[in-house]
């Protein structure tokens, strides 16, 4: 594995919020050609870390590059991000956001985005204000997979999309992904993503707290992904528990 | 880059103002009407209409302007902006740009509204239309050396007007950086204040420091008033040291003669500058989005 192969490159990456820090010293190198998944609890530092290399929150310090640069002019064209909010004008149309990133964006692909608007069911005259949730994240993620970018950063892609919708969008996801370029996508619905994905990086804290291959990370704990994660993590639940959490109800806890 | 820059501004604000002035549009035209056919007590009333539309239509266009700015680059609309590959400098350049055109055809459009307002006034008062205004066009041209108070009037407001919206897009950019975000929108009105504090400071040295002033004696103006004419006071460029003059003026003020030290006025250009240079500074390297 040549030195080339580094797309993302972070050392003692930290970033603090009103003195909480998000990212504490993160050390992280991600290569070219892989789909790596980015995940850990609420407050791991996943967004913020999405956000830096994306080149829309300065203010940390160490160090975080992309090919080789640090997030700024140069890299965003090499970027393409996918952020956890919807980032469009509600007074447009989707045919109006792929005009605009065909102007703004040299690898955009219109036809092929076009096309994937329509393999979404999604009318491209239609004002986004009158769209879903669900529906603007399809939008959007049409957007950002039609580039031939270096590096795609996906903030939460299928969070706000029915079950039967994130198949679909995580298949337009893998066939629009070049094995040229670094797909890293953040998210809690792990289940749903686990198959597609080359890698995992298990954040904690705002630091790495188990990342590998994600087959030999399978095979090393005898379960999913999903079953790691919740295994990882379970001692915060554990926490909980010797606080004197108790759930009386799915969904409700309440101190005894 | 720039030109496409402008052709998203300028579509972002067709999208949100239009619709806006066609509302204005037509409250000001059934204003107006009402006005002008001389209906009892309701032509009186109605005469707020074109007023309101009036005094809307540049503040509305002002507001929207700052909204806009902080949205599209602070809001959740920032995530575009902030990651298309467009230099720091052509982005700013492009919203300021944008943001003064749409002022000025906000302006233009007002001017318009003052016109038909007057005439709908001829027209209830019997009078041919544009009359009242072709009168008010003779008072100004019957004032002694009018073209050059207007040319010179004009380039004061264009400074401070461009200063102006310089200021504010400085003290949202400034406002929303990371250091600052605590304080939400509180963050760009804290900075704004600084600023405006700063820039008074500012104007007030220069003019002290720069030897070179402005007699203003208001002698003409006086005289003129008495025989009912209207005249312009009279301007003579003095050159000393301005803290002396300043000094006598608020010893033996004399209501007159006043002398304004020139140094006051590259006030505006000069904070103007420094704020451009510093929001392009901060949109490239300081942008922290929540």
């Amino acid at each position: 594995m040549s030195m080339d192969d580094i797309i993302v490159r972070t050392a003692k990456l930290t970033k603090n919020y009103r003195g909480r820090p998000a990212l504490n010293e993160l050390d992280l190198e991600l290569r070219n050609g892989r789909i790596i998944g980015l995940v850990g609890p609420n407050g791991s530092g996943k967004t913020t870390l999405l956000k830096i290399l994306a080149g829309v929150l300065a203010d940390y310090s160490g160090t975080a590059e992309v090919l080789g640069l640090r997030p700024g002019l140069e890299t965003k064209a090499q970027v393409s991000y996918m952020p956890d909010c919807s980032y469009l004008e509600d007074r447009m149309t989707p045919n109006d956001a792929l005009d605009l990133f065909a102007d703004f964006y040299t690898d955009f692909d219109r036809r092929r985005a076009y096309e994937m608007l329509l393999a979404f069911r999604l009318e491209p005259t239609q004002r986004l204000r009158d769209m879903s949730k669900g529906m603007r994240e399809k939008v959007q993620i049409t957007l950002v997979m039609n580039r031939a970018a270096r590096l795609y950063l996906l903030d939460e892609p299928i969070s706000g999309v029915d079950p039967a919708s994130r198949q679909l969008i995580l298949d337009s996801i893998l066939r629009s992904y070049s094995s040229e370029s670094c797909l890293v996508i953040s998210t809690h619905l792990i289940h749903d993503i686990e198959p597609a994905l080359d890698e995992v990086v298990f954040l904690d804290r705002g630091r790495v707290r188990l990342a590998g291959n994600a087959e030999d990370l399978r095979a090393e704990s005898g379960g999913s992904i999903d079953q790691l994660f919740r295994s990882l993590f379970q001692s915060e639940a554990a926490g909980l528990r010797e606080l004197g959490a108790t759930a009386e109800r799915p969904g409700f806890i309440s101190r005894r | 880059m720039f030109s496409l820059v402008l052709k998203y501004e300028f579509a972002a604000w067709r999208r949100s103002y239009v619709r806006f002035l066609m509302v204005i549009g037509m409250v000001l035209l059934v204003g107006c009407i009402a006005v002008a056919l001389r209906l009892p007590i309701v032509s009186d009333l109605a005469m707020i209409l074109p007023v309101l539309a009036i005094l809307a239509l540049p503040v509305s266009q002002f507001v929207l302007v700052v909204v806009s700015y902080y949205r599209s680059l602070y809001g959740p609309r920032g995530y575009l902006a902030h990651t298309l590959p467009i230099p720091a400098g052509t982005l700013y350049a492009g919203k300021l740009v944008a943001a003064m055109t749409e002022l000025v055809i906000s302006a233009v459009l007002m001017l318009a509204a003052i016109v038909l307002t007057s005439v709908a006034l001829d027209v209830a008062a019997r009078n041919m239309p544009f009359s009242g205004l072709r009168q008010v066009l003779r008072i100004i041209a019957s004032i002694p050396a009018i073209g050059r108070w207007i040319a010179g009037l004009g380039l004061m407001f264009l400074i401070s007007f461009v200063a102006n919206i310089v200021s504010i897009f400085f003290a949202i950019s400034t406002g929303s950086e990371a250091r600052w975000q605590g304080l939400g929108i509180g963050g760009p009105v804290l900075v704004y204040v600084l600023l405006y504090v700063a820039t008074q400071l500012l104007t007030i040295v220069l003019m002290l420091a720069l030897p070179l002033g402005l007699q203003i004696d208001m002698t003409p103006v006086v005289l003129a008033e008495a025989r009912g004419v209207i005249a312009m006071p009279q301007l003579q460029i003095v050159t000393g040291n301005m803290l002396t003059a300043f000094w006598d003026a608020l010893r033996e003020p004399n209501p007159l003669v006043s002398t304004v030290g020139l140094g006051s006025f590259l006030s505006a250009p000069l904070t103007g500058v420094v704020c451009a240079w510093l929001t392009v500074r901060s949109i490239r390297w300081r942008t922290s989005l929540r």
